[in-house]
């Protein structure tokens, strides 16, 4: 690059760098505003995917076209700035902060390459929509009656005597549960659905791989959620009260939910990687 | 290309630059103002009144009770209705929600002893056209009838309802352009919970649900338009 010349403020007469500026800026207002909310969903999603965004960009960085029409970076500028005002007008931090990077994401690759080269940036576009989906967004796949079923076979091969009627347990200690909407599991299944779709993103895939992996990422939420549901189903009997907040609400209901993502983490990192390896090779880095 | 004026890029240079600066005025004021401003709509009250006429029952007394189970007890605006008709009582029970997921069951899980054993096996949701869901069910040799009254569109019992009537009702009213400007929420999460109950005496649980249910529709028409309008 020819700029390793240039004196300071003729840096400043380079948009490349305000733009890199901007994005920076954009992205730290959006995490500092997400840490401050009570989303733990989308706190922990928040950094892998702005960390994911920002790795898409410096590998493409070469190929970007930096060129923007006036009426494309008014757009831009509109768009950015709207969100902008937002934040200080109503901060209701709730579907305004998980539309925040696809909406300034758009902002800034207009004001960057213009309606034209809009195209080049579909991956981080992508990455951006997978976080905004909330965790209900698959909700109107009722499953319950089918984690009822497959928790009350988990329980009775552990050993305890348990009775199913719909989606209501019944444990012979007289612990008795309902697989409740939430317990269904659904938010854990588009939860590792995310991650397999960002990793599809990320790194190059054949269409087994892409047949296959969902396929088997949804099987492991499936799972542990049913494990998570046969233990709270266990710890529902009088006295533990305690423990089935911790199960239910408290951290404990979050771990399961990064348990199926390591999972299946584990096996895009063995398959999807270590696999392609030869085929990696036209690729940058990762 | 037309654009790549040295006026264009000039302009473009101070286009960003402004942005540039609005983002680290707006990234300074996230770390300094870590608490936001609660939206209005979170700390509005309601106005629940001393008696509300139910035609061929006879008001006989109303009022509030303390709320079992919860750490404030003054949290949720509630109130009680008693009403006779040849003999029979009936009693409703009023719990305002400001900010709600619509879901009713745990609500009375909560607030009442009912709805904790196996008696939620009998829970059965009924829809009716132009008022919308409730769940009837018979416990402590008493019918129950329980709903959610909702800002806009029917009434609902799940939170799913619930949720429905947001996605439909609220994001096709006026509220998107009121929650672009920052004068509202994007969705209305009020839910007026309504619970209806009756001693079965010597009446089948279908008799005692149709008496119910009379006095439901009667109790929604009148409570529904009031309360979209709150």
């Amino acid at each position: 690059m020819k700029l390793t010349l240039s004196s300071p403020t003729q840096l400043l007469r380079i948009p490349k760098y305000w733009l890199l500026a901007i994005g920076a800026g954009l992205m730290a207002i959006h995490l500092s505003l997400v840490w401050q909310s009570n989303l733990p969903e989308l706190q922990g999603n928040c950094f892998v995917f702005w960390a994911a965004a920002v790795s898409l960009v410096w590998r493409n960085r070469d190929d970007l076209e930096f060129k923007s029409s006036i009426v494309a970076s008014l757009v831009g500028f509109g768009l950015i700035a709207i969100a902008l005002l937002r934040i200080h007008l109503l901060p209701d931090l709730g579907l305004f902060l998980r539309l925040f990077p696809l909406v300034t994401g758009l902002g800034l690759a207009l004001l960057a390459s213009g309606f034209k080269n809009l195209r080049a940036y579909w991956r981080e576009f992508t990455t951006f929509v997978l976080l905004a989906l909330p965790p209900t967004a698959l909700a109107f796949f009722e499953i319950s009656p089918i984690t009822a079923r497959f928790t009350t076979v988990l329980l009775w091969l552990s050993g305890y005597e348990v009775q199913r009627q719909g989606v209501y347990l019944t444990l012979s200690t007289g612990a008795s549960i309902e697989v409740y909407h939430g317990c269904s599991g659904i938010v854990v299944i588009l939860q590792v659905l995310k991650y397999v779709g960002l990793a599809f993103l990320l790194f190059p895939s054949n269409w087994l791989q892409r047949i296959v992996i969902p396929i088997v990422g949804i099987a492991i939420a499936f799972l542990t959620n049913a494990v998570r549901v046969a233990i709270l189903a266990v710890l529902s009997a009088p006295g533990n009260d305690e423990a089935f907040t911790y199960w239910h609400d408290g951290n404990g209901s979050l771990v399961f939910s990064m348990l199926a993502v390591s999972i299946v983490g584990g096996i895009c990192y063995y398959w999807l990687l270590r696999d392609e390896e030869p085929a990696v090779e036209e690729q940058e880095e990762w | 290309m037309r654009n790549q004026t040295p006026l264009w890029q000039s302009a473009r240079l101070g286009l960003l630059g402004v942005l540039f600066f609005a983002i680290t005025l707006t990234f300074a004021r996230t770390l300094f103002l870590t608490k936001p401003a609660t939206a209005r709509t979170e700390n509005t009250a309601i106005e629940l009144p001393d008696s509300i006429p139910l035609s061929d029952w006879q008001a006989t007394d109303s009022k509030t009770i303390p709320n079992a189970g919860l750490k404030e007890p003054s949290a949720i605006q509630n109130r009680q209705y008693r009403y006779l008709k040849d003999g029979i009582p009936l009693e409703i029970t009023l719990r305002y929600f400001p900010v709600s997921n619509g879901d009713v069951k745990p609500i009375l899980q909560t607030f009442t002893p009912l709805l904790k054993s196996k008696s939620q096996l009998g829970l059965e949701v009924r829809r009716k056209e132009e008022i919308g869901f409730y769940g009837i069910f018979v416990e402590q040799q008493k019918a129950h009838l329980t709903s959610c009254i909702n800002g806009r569109g029917e009434s609902t019992f799940t939170g799913m309802q619930f949720q429905h009537n947001r996605n439909v009702h609220d994001l096709l009213s006026e509220r998107p352009l009121l929650w672009l400007v920052g004068l509202s929420e994007l969705r209305d999460r009020r839910c007026l919970v309504v619970h209806l109950q009756m001693p079965l005496q010597n009446r089948t649980p279908e008799q005692a649900y149709q008496l119910l249910e009379q006095a439901w529709v009667e109790w929604y028409q009148w409570w529904q338009p009031r309360f979209q309008n709150t």
